[in-house]
């Protein structure tokens, strides 16, 4: 038997798409170290194309795209990021207690997700950051709003099928406080499927933010990918890579998260794979 | 079947409800009421004509009052004014609603039609080179954002090649009239339609690869072959047909997300349907606006899913209506 991170790395798309990420994120953390360039600073000439003096070319204000590539690098992934976490920690909440307790608890809850299931995704992501006032929280609780309750059905559906089994049962003739069985003895349990689903779920949230900021949502102050297509389109006649390069970074990112989670959905149950 | 349609339609009254008590509170957590707007519009006025205004449009009401009056206006189709547009907003969405619906339309049945011809191809040579370009294809589908797509599109279709308008949703100059009018509209149609079918091409060709691979290993299937059916029959008659309800399942699940990704194409392409209205209404803060597009389509996604049930038990007849 080998190890799940054994199993994932024989996947060479996988290894590959690892490694592009982890390059994604070096550049989102470090990348003002090893290109310090300021993404607002008026550097040169509008519209330099691209592979000139500026590798990606310079924007309608003569700032450098590959600058703000890089700034836009950390605001998409960190909003993706905190936006997943927190879907993700309400929706394993909502659906632990609804999968454990059942009942009228579990309807009132499930009625709840049904219902933010019902409308639709992106428009409600746009009424609440129009409501709040376009910011990169706004943006980031737009994206939590609207992603948690997949999670939740997901895992009330892994804790229903935990709750009868022996284990949960010992647990509860311990005396064990509902708190520890549900945490404790059931969740390390069901840790698989929530690991894909989260992964899955970061995907989602960049191509979400994107297109959030590409409709002009944010405050103006940030540089992110989706804003700088935004920002781009405008110029898509005269200056084709403003728009086209951001687009490339979304694509590439979103694409590789995509197959690290497929692979760790195979590499997790190995026994699914036909 | 009445009785069942009429119960779903009842079922579905109280999701209408909470989708109205959602945006009247989501209406509130804005700062600053309508009053303080136009106050604030019309130039620093005196607290005196705040207070008018507060009351003229309940504003100084209790909650639970303002609230009941909100649901009561929108149950007779009173959404509200937009003062930016200067129009009833139950009027604008009206005006509207076309170009989204025959968007929606051609964009649906493109992604349906291809997603399941291409899912077929895909079942039908297992992890043959066909397959493995069909599944590639379609998680470039899964990652590609909508709104980039459709510049790209323009890019190369209109900018490059000029084979397709870049915007807009008929040729206003030309005054075309009768069919003439029809395939200019069809010729605005084909880029925003395209993009936004081509993630949920992928999203019904995985879908339906996985589900025709899934059912091809029921016993039924044995069943149908040890009479001798030959493979045709037993694949387009019996496996496909099972094989097709879970993707009638996801096209309800789907409509929603369509309807949010109209907004995206519609204001790439400026084609003048709901989308267009909201990223307007986006633009002029019109939050009265915002939030009658978000009913409005609620209530169309819901009623949808009303339809899509009944599809559903039309097509299984396991399913029986009750």
């Amino acid at each position: 038997m080998s190890t799940t991170a054994e199993r994932f790395f024989r996947n060479k798309t996988a290894a590959a798409a690892t490694l592009v990420i982890g390059l994604i994120a070096v550049v989102a953390v470090a990348g003002p170290f090893l290109y310090p360039h300021d993404p607002f600073a008026v550097l040169a000439k509008p519209f330099e194309p691209p592979f000139g003096t500026y590798p990606l070319g310079t924007d309608v204000l003569g700032r450098d795209v590959a600058a703000g590539l890089i700034y836009g690098a950390r605001t998409s992934l960190t909003i993706a990021l905190v936006a997943s976490l927190a879907a993700l920690l309400a929706g394993t909440l909502v659906g632990a207690v609804s999968g454990y307790y059942g009942g009228i608890v579990d309807d009132v809850l499930m009625r709840c997700t049904e219902f933010f299931q019902t409308i639709p995704t992106f428009l409600f992501a746009v009424v609440i950051v129009a409501v709040l006032t376009p910011s990169i929280t706004s943006i980031a609780i737009g994206v939590a709003f609207v992603s948690w309750p997949p999670v939740a059905r997901l895992v009330r559906a892994e804790f229903m099928s935990m709750r009868e089994r022996e284990f949960v049962r010992a647990a509860e003739c311990l005396g064990a406080p509902d708190r520890q069985i549900l945490f404790q003895h059931i969740l390390p349990n069901c840790l698989a499927p929530i690991i894909v689903m989260g992964s899955l779920m970061v995907a989602q949230a960049i191509l979400l933010e994107s297109a959030l900021s590409f409709l002009g949502l944010s405050d103006g102050s940030t540089f992110s990918w989706g804003y700088m297509i935004g920002a781009g389109r405008t110029f898509l006649r005269s200056a084709w890579w403003l728009c086209t390069i951001p687009g490339l970074a979304i694509l590439i990112t979103v694409l590789c998260i995509n197959i690290i989670g497929e692979a760790l959905n195979d590499a997790l149950n190995p026994l699914l794979k036909d | 079947m009445v009785r069942f349609i009429a119960r779903r339609l009842i079922q579905a009254i109280p999701t209408i409800l909470m989708i109205l008590v959602l945006s009247f509170f989501l209406l509130r957590l804005a700062p600053g009421d309508i009053a303080d707007v136009m106050a604030g519009e019309s130039g620093g006025a005196s607290e005196e004509y705040v207070e008018q205004l507060r009351q003229q449009f309940g504003l100084d009401r209790s909650l639970f009052i303002q609230l009941a009056t909100y649901i009561k206006n929108v149950a007779t189709f009173e959404l509200g004014y937009s003062y930016r547009q200067n129009m009833a907003v139950s009027e604008l969405i009206l005006s509207r609603v076309g170009p989204t619906v025959i968007l929606m339309l051609t964009s649906f049945a493109i992604s349906i039609v291809l997603g399941i011809v291409l899912g077929i191809v895909a079942a039908r040579n297992v992890n043959r080179p066909v397959d493995r370009l069909i599944s590639l294809v379609s998680t470039l589908g899964y990652a590609t954002p909508l709104f980039w797509v459709g510049l790209m599109l323009i890019l190369i279709f209109s900018i490059t090649y000029r084979i397709f308008p870049t915007s807009g949703i008929e040729d206003i100059a030309a005054f075309n009239e009768g069919f003439a009018r029809v395939r200019d509209i069809a010729w605005h149609l084909v880029l925003p339609a395209v993009s936004l079918s081509l993630f949920y091409i992928a999203v019904y060709t995985r879908l339906m690869r996985s589900s025709l691979l899934e059912q091809s290993k029921m016993d039924y299937v044995v069943t149908a072959e040890a009479k001798g059916l030959p493979r045709r029959k037993v694949v387009y008659g019996h496996v496909l047909r099972n094989a097709l309800l879970p993707i009638l399942t996801m096209a309800g699940v789907q409509i929603g997300s369509m309807l949010g990704g109209s907004i995206i194409i519609e204001s790439v392409f400026g084609w003048p349907g709901m989308g267009l209205l909201a990223y307007e209404a986006l633009f002029a803060r019109d939050l009265n606006l915002l939030t009658g597009i978000l009913i409005v389509s609620s209530v169309m996604v819901i009623l949808i899913n009303v339809v899509v049930d009944v599809l559903y038990a039309v097509v299984d007849p396991r399913i029986h209506l009750k």
